[in-house]
């Protein structure tokens, strides 16, 4: 029976190549396919029992491979929502029937919605900021993700709560000389409020910080600022809670100020001119959407016309134990396998995750001149098994032909 | 690394050298703008491996500032010379000729003429029309100070608009700089524009910056009142509608605060308000005190009987000695009476007190005590800067002095505050403009570059090419 089956091994073979020649096709076609993992092929014998005087010559079993957690190169691209990850992990997509898939294929689009979709349909997953603070993963279930939506929503404004002023007094003034400077703030409604910082000169080495309204001429606090023979600051805390409530609200607008946290740490008394150093607060006037950023944590900022960003949504990542025996879906997306180990969700930046780059996306993997070695080299292994298939096959007509 | 990635590393070459160039071509396109600060294309890898080119902005803060800081000055002085200049043509020009002292002197001559010859009415009347030109030249060189008052206060009007206009526009360019900073864009051409307008800002007054989180910049006048925080401050000033010798002129407010008036010839100001403000509030009311003293002078001491005689004023008065009578300059004239009959000024009569009651022609008592007392000593008001005690005569010349000292110190103070201004400019010049021999040979690497990714990719292509051959 060695003939027969020296023809199926043949025929095996040929089958083997076949499939070979298939991943090449096939990587070829996709060799700009963004995020696409190269297939490749690897054999394994198949030997039947064999007595000592006679061969049974058996076959060869083909396995497709796919290099998932083989990194293509990445390429940058003019546009923000283009992402690529840096390292492991996967982007959560969500298809068309609602399932979750992985990818690596980042070249989202908003679609009319504001949903940031792929080339293959997939709509980008992350959680959603909740008033600033960074969102909780569920670390095995895809549960509390959303879609990650940019439609532009309207205004928004923030109300001071905190800020930090200082300057130099200069030490030689008179007593009584008074040195003013201003600093704006946001009531909850974003109308701007003037607050004059007035600095008056009691004594030697020391002054009072009156911080008064300038619409209302309300004065809002009052500290003494006292300061040692370098003329560092002695008065600790070097804080000064404004009383925001002190402050009708302007007319008509029914917005409130906030109590405010002045911290005074940094002024000084040294010998030259009065000279204020910027001061900060936070909060924001209303201000319109003028686009969004992606860092490479994974925030997705909104970003105002004024120039403020803002959280909205963390794009979550996902990765498996080996990547590399997910099971591959049309559209470039892997879904978890019997064998690739369970999914854990995270965000980029951390533990095994890699980095986001946005305005980047990852090329291809696949290496055309590989593929063309390979594609010889099969061609040859082809032809040779369609000779061993030949060869079996004559021998048999030379048998049959035996009997007349 | 395979064929694939040695194609598209060069692709991305291309990519790269193609930005690179485009920055040169943006410097050289700008050579010439001296608000432009040279860019320079630097190249850079990311984790990823991918080639990335980030422009940087030449920028030396510490010079800019002492640039700022030297077209505050330079911007002050000359502005102040240039309204010295203004009076100083009104006085007559280099040697002063129509300046009261000169006129002051050609009456004392024609007096003395007159005393010699006491009885020829034509040497009287020559007198009378030498005392109308003095009373003519003090009373229009009033108004000359007076004018420049007021063309100080409207070109302080209109800075103050400008000011406005410019401290509204430099919100616009703050937040696009803030903005482009947040987002991580191309922050260079409003950063240009911004330090643009802090130059154009700093030629009105003098200014000190402080910059923030995310590239936000503070505007502080050099007395540290803000101009600029977030929001731009209010700048506010009333032009006053006519300016005589007791007006005073309205200060100007940053943010509630007045600007102070720069002081001394090599003036302490720091922008252009500055120095008008000097002008308007200190050199030209100290200038119209010496005039209002001078017309004093001359009403007392050609008094007769307690009532002015030769010259008079609006008031009629003889006022009290030493003190200021402010205004008394422009309204200083020649009696009328004196016109239509010249020989009051021998034989007195002005006010009923006649001293050559018959009428000899040979009477000089009165010429000759007038010539005396104009080389006497005689009491003015200190507050007029100079010398107490002199005579009008003296007195004249050292008003005209006074005036020429702080002209000349203006000017020589221009010239060197204009050269430390082109030194800075240059120095900064240096760093940050553009040097079109550096952009050329820069380019000619460019092009080395180029062509050398080119040669990249034939030859990757021909590599490919043999592959494709090989698969039959």
């Amino acid at each position: 029976m060695s003939l027969y089956g020296t023809m199926r091994t043949g025929v095996s073979g040929m089958n083997a190549q076949a499939n070979r020649l298939s991943t090449v096709a096939e990587n070829i076609a996709n060799s700009s396919t963004v995020g696409y993992k190269r297939a490749s092929t690897e054999f394994s014998s198949m030997i039947l029992p064999s007595s000592s005087g006679s061969y049974n010559s058996g076959g060869v079993q083909t396995q497709v491979r796919y290099s998932i957690a083989d990194q293509g190169a990445t390429t940058y691209t003019s546009s923000a929502s283009d992402l690529a990850i840096s390292g492991g992990g996967f982007f959560i997509v969500e298809g068309a029937n609602g399932q979750e898939y992985l990818t690596r294929a980042g070249a989202f689009v908003q679609d009319d919605q504001g949903n940031l979709v792929n080339a293959a349909g997939f709509t980008l997953m992350g959680y959603e900021y909740q008033a600033g603070v960074d969102p909780t993963v569920v670390v095995n279930g895809f549960d509390g993700l959303t879609k990650v939506n940019l439609a532009s929503e309207g205004l928004t404004a923030t109300g001071s709560t905190a800020g930090l002023m200082g300057a130099n007094l200069p030490s030689g003034a008179a007593n009584g000389d008074v040195f003013t400077t201003s600093l704006i703030v946001y009531d909850s409604q974003g109308n701007t409020r003037i607050l004059d910082f007035n600095y008056e000169k009691l004594a030697d080495n020391q002054w009072e910080l009156e911080i008064i309204d300038r619409t209302s001429s309300t004065s809002l606090g009052t500290a003494t600022l006292d300061f040692d023979a370098d003329g560092v600051l002695t008065t600790s805390p070097a804080t000064l809670t404004l009383n925001g409530g002190a402050i009708s609200p302007i007319a008509g607008t029914g917005a409130v100020l906030n109590d405010i946290d002045i911290d005074f740490s940094k002024t000084t008394q040294l010998g030259t001119s009065f000279t204020p150093d910027g001061g900060k607060i936070d909060g924001n006037a209303p201000s319109k959407i003028s686009g969004y950023q992606i860092d490479s944590d994974g925030v997705v900022y909104i970003k105002y016309a004024n120039g403020e960003l803002e959280p909205r949504y963390r794009i979550a990542l996902a990765n498996v134990q080996s990547p590399d025996k997910l099971v591959p879906q049309s559209g470039n997306v892997y879904s978890q396998g019997v064998d690739s180990g369970v999914i854990i969700t995270g965000f980029a930046g951390s533990g095994s995750f890699g980095t986001i780059l946005s305005g980047a996306l990852e090329s291809s993997n696949v290496d055309i001149a590989d593929e063309l070695t390979s594609m010889i080299e099969s061609q040859r292994n082809y032809t040779a098994n369609s000779k061993v298939f030949q060869t079996g096959s004559e021998l048999l007509e030379v048998l049959v032909n035996l009997k007349r | 690394m395979s064929l694939s990635s040695a194609i598209a590393i060069a692709q991305s070459a291309f990519s790269t050298t193609a930005q690179q160039t485009a920055t040169v071509s943006k410097n050289v396109a700008n050579a010439s703008n001296a608000d432009y600060s040279r860019r320079m294309a630097m190249l850079g890898t990311t984790a990823g491996g991918a080639q990335i080119v980030s422009i940087y902005r030449a920028q030396n803060e510490a010079l800019f500032k002492q640039n700022l800081a030297s077209i505050s000055q330079s911007s002050a002085q000359s502005s102040l010379l240039a309204d010295l200049e203004i009076l100083k043509s009104a006085l007559g020009g280099n040697d002063y000729e129509t300046a009261p002292s000169t006129y002051l002197s050609a009456f004392r001559n024609s007096l003395q003429t007159l005393a010699s010859t006491p009885g020829n009415s034509t040497l009287a009347a020559t007198v009378v029309a030498d005392a109308t030109d003095l009373a003519n030249s003090i009373s229009n060189t009033s108004a000359a100070v007076q004018d420049l008052r007021l063309g100080a206060d409207k070109q302080i009007a209109e800075a103050v608009d400008n000011l406005n206009a410019l401290l509204a526009r430099f919100e616009i360019a703050n937040n696009a700089v803030k903005s482009a900073t947040a987002a991580g864009t191309d922050t260079t051409a409003a950063l240009d524009d911004r330090d643009k307008l802090l130059k154009q800002i700093s030629e009105l007054v003098g200014i000190s910056t402080v910059t923030r989180a995310n590239n936000d910049t503070v505007i502080y006048t050099t007395g540290g009142t803000v101009l600029f925080e977030t929001l731009a401050r209010q700048v506010s000033f009333t032009p006053t509608s006519a300016y005589g010798a007791t007006t005073t002129g309205n200060a100007i407010l940053v943010d509630g605060v007045p600007i102070s008036a720069g002081s001394g010839a090599d003036t302490t100001a720091q922008g252009k308000l500055a120095s008008l403000l000097q002008l308007r509030d200190d050199i030209a009311p100290t200038f119209q005190s010496q005039l209002d003293e001078m017309a004093r002078g001359l009403v007392e001491l050609f008094q007769e009987g307690g009532s002015p005689g030769l010259f008079t004023w609006a008031d009629g008065n003889v006022p009290a000695a030493g003190t200021i009578e402010a205004g008394m300059a422009s309204s200083l004239i020649v009696n009328p009476l004196a016109k239509s009959n010249p020989f009051l000024l021998r034989d007195g009569g002005f006010n009923g007190v006649v001293s050559n009651a018959d009428g000899a022609s040979g009477y000089t008592d009165l010429l000759d005590g007038y010539i005396a007392a104009m080389d006497t000593d005689m009491t003015f008001d200190a507050a007029t800067g100079l010398d107490g005690t002199s005579s009008i005569m003296e007195f004249a010349a050292a008003s005209i002095g006074w005036f020429e000292q702080i002209r000349s110190a203006a000017s020589a103070a221009a010239e060197n505050k204009t050269a430390l201004l082109a030194r800075t400019e240059e120095a900064l010049g240096n760093v940050t403009g553009v040097s079109i021999d550096e952009e050329m040979s820069l380019l000619l690497d460019l092009e080395q570059s180029y062509k050398a990714s080119a040669k990249l990719i034939s030859t990757v292509d021909a590599m490919m090419a043999a592959l494709l051959e090989a698969v039959r």
